[in-house]
């Protein structure tokens, strides 16, 4: 795996909630660097921050203070509109409930984001669903619908869908929380496939121990600040 | 936004109907129903717009267009010798008309007052002069027959231009006719009788009056003198009104003016091939006419002070209509509120999905609008449906009502009005897009890491 | 105090007993009126009058003159145009308040309102007789004068709807029971036509002579322009034949 120039670099972030009268700091001031081709993965306990710092990342919620930089491009200059297309052309989301839109099919679900990139043509379209449905082993449910899947294969559609568009960063915010740990190693393993094949870049976070044996890199976060980063 | 995309969105919209079925069923059954019911009064109100129309431009001889003298419409009642047209003004206006190729036919009327006589008893009456060729146009109109049989299936005898040469006609209306005791038309009696002079003194003398049809008319001449004729009822009408249906006479122009003593008219009544040329044709007749058009008054059959009874029954239907059409629009946007409400807070991960993958919060609303928007369309189709099925069973039904100031039973029909489907649903289906829009653009504004977490509540 | 009442109580009862002497003074209204009435063509004389009168109207609406022959005998009234040549042959029969009218040519009579207006000023009842001392409820209400002469002011009320006039104002010389003047009024009150009377004509009834009406000018009380004049001449006794007056025999 050949890792390369850095396409997110997180400079400083901090980010504050208003719970009522009390303001929570969820990040205190976190940098960090994530190159291309990397398989990382984020690690903490529950509440430690982990998701807000994957929201910040994928540009789906706003720093306090801070800036981010995604592969070139600091976020914060840019408008709700630019946001959300460099969320479809860079970024690629894997959710812990799959999210996927039950009255559609695999291929379906798989093209979404494509359909509003307006960069790629139909036939263009076609092939890169069909490329990323058969990357994920789903070539044979092309026409199945979300309820006629398996959790697993659900998922796997979910890294269908995110892989579709070709991102610079493919985020998964606990992928394998709703899986029992079978699937859950071989979603694991399906995603270090595809960080070989296609030398996309991985941040996923997790709390499960056993999980971490197979990422090439762990960022530790407790209390919203990095406690270190190891590489195995 | 390119075709595929909408494509794509309408095709998840189509399909999101069926998520929730039982509450867009419920939605979609208010709207169709509120739907039907402003179908239903839109046909009631464009039946009887359609019955008042024709019954004002040919029924009361109206014309699209009428000529009359300026403050005429006022003051004629009064003073008609003053506020009449004489020859010389008949002359410049039918010298005009004869050149105006969108004129079908053109004729002139006299009205007045008087007294009518069965010999032993008068009772007033308002008459109407016309011209007989001008009578059998008007009267024989298919619109006005296609529009008023109601009104028209009640005529008793033969219309007056049928007469023969030495009868001088008049058409009475059935109310009066009762007040008069005279039953039979001219074509029903005896005519070989000779005429009998009753002793009004007898006590059975109301028993005779139908033996024959013949009536004295007498007023007062424009000149100021009393007069009286003699007239034979070749027929008895409704005027389809209890206001006139005890005191209009319809007779020839010729009669008319003999009892006045006169030779104006009162106005002239211009029908036209197209209807579209109504206030065209005014245009030209005023240019036409040139200096002597400020002397006139030259109107629409539509105008208050001439279609006084089309006017004010219009306005209350419309506003009758309006009214069901305000309830309707606040059915469809509270239940579409409602509905889309409760929908994409239900779906606001996967509102949150859609925007991390990259939908703006337009494209976002979008997917919701659309989901409004055809479970709209479907329901005002069904509502179209049901409406025609309904309309279609109320006319075979033959049900007849009797509205305020009509006389005799008016059977209840319903026209169904192509425009006001189209309008209607294109209101409806755009009302369902507002209220859409505006119950998805709060979530849309959302943070999105709280619509992925579910948090955003 | 008993002395005060008693003085009290003499002085109004006198007072009150001269009113009544008073009024007890003046005839009754309704024979006020037969004695007017008779001077305008009623009842002068039993088996029958005939006059004639023109009609002059003249206002406004231009001006028109029309000749009427006119037979009398009770209640009953008969007039006849005679000129000019247009006219000619109409008829008016008063058979008391009803009115029939018929001219050549038709073929019945046509019943008509006395109100109806005849012509100009003139309604169809102010061509015949007039008959206020049965058609009408009269009350003297005042004695005025009027052109130098001593009236009384008579309110006449219709007794039925189909006379003339709802109410009239009427003045008659005290000295020859003559009417001069009246006003003719709507059911409202207000009034709309005035009317003045002259008496230069005689009528014999073989016994003794009357003073017969002359002259009636009817003005519109709201534009005086519109004037009507009733000039009457010739009354003459005659016996005239019951049959004139039956409303079939206007047919002929």
């Amino acid at each position: 795996m050949t890792v390369g120039a850095p396409i997110v670099e997180l400079i400083g972030i901090t980010k504050t909630y208003q719970l009522g009268e009390t303001k929570v700091e969820a990040l205190k001031g976190i940098s960090l660097s994530l190159k291309k081709g990397e398989f990382t993965a984020i690690v903490g306990a529950s509440g430690s921050g982990k998701s807000t710092l994957l929201n910040m990342i994928g540009c789906i919620d706003e720093p306090t203070t801070g800036s981010i930089i995604l592969d070139g491009v600091d976020v914060h200059s840019l408008d709700d509109n630019k946001k959300s297309d460099l969320r479809n052309r860079k970024i690629g989301f894997i959710f812990q409930s799959f999210n996927l839109i039950p009255v559609l099919d695999v291929f379906e679900n798989v093209e979404l984001p494509l359909l509003i990139n307006p960069a790629i043509s139909a036939a263009e379209r076609t092939d890169r669903v069909h490329q990323a449905i058969k990357d994920v082993g789903l070539g044979d449910r092309i026409r199945n619908r979300p309820d006629q899947l398996s959790g697993g294969q659900r998922q796997r559609v979910a890294i269908a869908r995110a892989l579709a568009g070709n991102p610079a960063l493919v985020m998964a915010d606990e992928p394998t929380a709703n899986l029992d740990s079978t699937t859950s190693f071989k979603i694991i393993d399906l995603m270090l496939d595809l960080n070989a094949k296609r030398h996309v870049t991985f941040l996923f976070s997790t709390h499960d121990e056993k999980l971490m044996s197979k990422v090439s890199r762990k960022v530790h976060i407790a209390d919203g600040m990095l406690v270190g980063a190891s590489k195995v | 936004m390119n075709l595929t995309l909408l494509q794509s969105l309408s095709r998840m919209a189509w399909r999101n109907l069926r998520r929730n079925f039982r509450r867009n069923l419920a939605t979609g059954v208010a709207i169709t129903a509120g739907f039907t019911a402003f179908l239903l009064a839109a046909g009631y109100a464009s039946r009887v717009e359609s019955v008042l129309r024709y019954y004002t431009i040919y029924g009361l001889r109206t014309g699209h267009v009428t000529i009359q003298k300026k403050g005429s419409l006022e003051m004629y009642a009064i003073k008609p010798r003053l506020w009449s047209l004489d020859e010389n003004a008949q002359s410049k206006i039918t010298t005009v008309l004869a050149t105006m190729t969108q004129i079908e036919k053109s004729g002139r009327l006299l009205k007045g007052q008087g007294l009518i006589g069965n010999g032993c008893k008068t009772f007033p009456f308002i008459a109407t002069g016309v011209d007989l060729d001008v009578e059998q146009y008007a009267m024989t109109h298919p619109e006005l027959l296609k529009w008023t049989p109601h009104i028209t299936k009640l005529n008793i005898g033969r219309p007056i231009w049928e007469a023969e040469a030495n009868v001088s006609p008049v058409a009475v209306s059935i109310g009066l006719a009762k007040l008069l005791g005279k039953s039979k038309t001219l074509d029903q009696i005896d005519r070989t009788q000779k005429l009998s002079i009753l002793d009004c003194s007898m006590p059975n003398v109301r028993d005779h009056f139908s033996d024959d049809a013949n009536v004295q008319l007498a007023s007062g001449t424009w000149d100021g003198q009393l007069n009286a004729s003699d007239s034979e009822m070749m027929q008895l009408y409704s005027t389809g009104l209890v206001e006139t249906n005890s005191s209009s006479i319809v007779l020839s122009m010729n009669q008319l003016q003999s009892l006045y003593n006169t030779k104006n008219i009162a106005s002239y009544s211009v029908w036209l091939k197209d209807a579209k040329d109504t206030q065209s044709t005014i245009n030209t007749l005023n240019e036409k006419l040139g200096d002597f058009a400020n002397e006139l008054e030259i109107l629409p059959w539509n105008e208050e002070r001439i279609g006084p009874y089309y006017v004010g029954t219009m306005r209350f239907i419309v506003t009758m209509v309006g009214f069901i059409g305000c309830v309707l629009a606040l059915v469809i946007i509270l239940s579409i509120f409602n509905s889309a409400t409760m929908t994409v807070i239900e779906r606001s991960e996967e509102v949150g999905m859609l925007r991390s993958i990259g939908y703006t919060r337009g494209l976002v609303r979008l997917v919701f609008v659309l989901e409004g928007f055809f479970l709209t369309v479907v329901s005002t189709v069904f509502g179209i449906i049901v409406g025609l099925t309904s309309m279609f069973f109320v006319n075979r039904s033959g049900i007849t009502f009797r509205p305020p100031g009509v006389e005799g039973g008016l059977q209840l029909i319903l026209v169904p009005n192509f425009w006001v489907m189209i309008l209607a649903t294109v209101c409806v289906s755009s009302l369902a897009v507002f209220a859409t829009w505006i119950a998805v653009s709060g979530i849309s504004k959302k943070n999105i890491s709280e619509l992925v977490a579910g948090t955003h509540r | 105090m008993n002395y005060l009442s008693s003085a009290l109580i003499m002085t109004f009862g006198l007072a009150i007993s001269h009113q009544q002497t008073l009024l007890a003074a003046d005839p009754s209204a309704v024979d006020i009126l037969k004695d007017a009435d008779r001077a305008r063509g009623s009842a002068a004389v039993e088996e029958g009058i005939t006059w004639s009168v023109k009609v002059d109207t003249s206002g406004e609406d231009g001006s028109n003159s029309v000749s009427y022959l006119l037979k009398v005998k009770g209640s009953d009234a008969l007039a006849e145009a005679v000129a000019p040549a247009r006219n000619k042959g109409e008829m008016m029969l008063f058979n008391d308040r009803n009115i029939w009218f018929f001219k050549p040519g038709l073929k019945k009579p046509v019943a008509i309102s006395p109100r109806q207006k005849l012509m100009g000023q003139a309604a169809n009842g102010d061509i015949a007789s007039t008959n206020y001392a049965k058609d009408y409820e009269g009350t003297i209400m005042a004695t005025e004068t009027v052109n130098g002469e001593a009236c009384w002011k008579l309110d006449l009320k219709a007794k039925a709807k189909n006379v003339t006039y709802d109410k009239i104002r009427y003045w008659i010389s005290k000295k020859d029971r003559l009417g001069v003047k009246a006003e003719f009024l709507t059911v409202s009150g207000d009034v709309f036509k005035l009317a003045a009377f002259e008496y230069k004509n005689k009528l014999n009834s073989g016994t003794k002579d009357y003073a017969f009406v002359s002259k009636m000018t009817i003005t519109d009380a709201l534009n005086p322009k519109n004037i009507t004049t009733l000039n009457y001449e010739s009354p003459k006794p005659s016996k005239l034949s019951d049959s004139l007056f039956n409303v079939n025999n206007l047919v002929r």
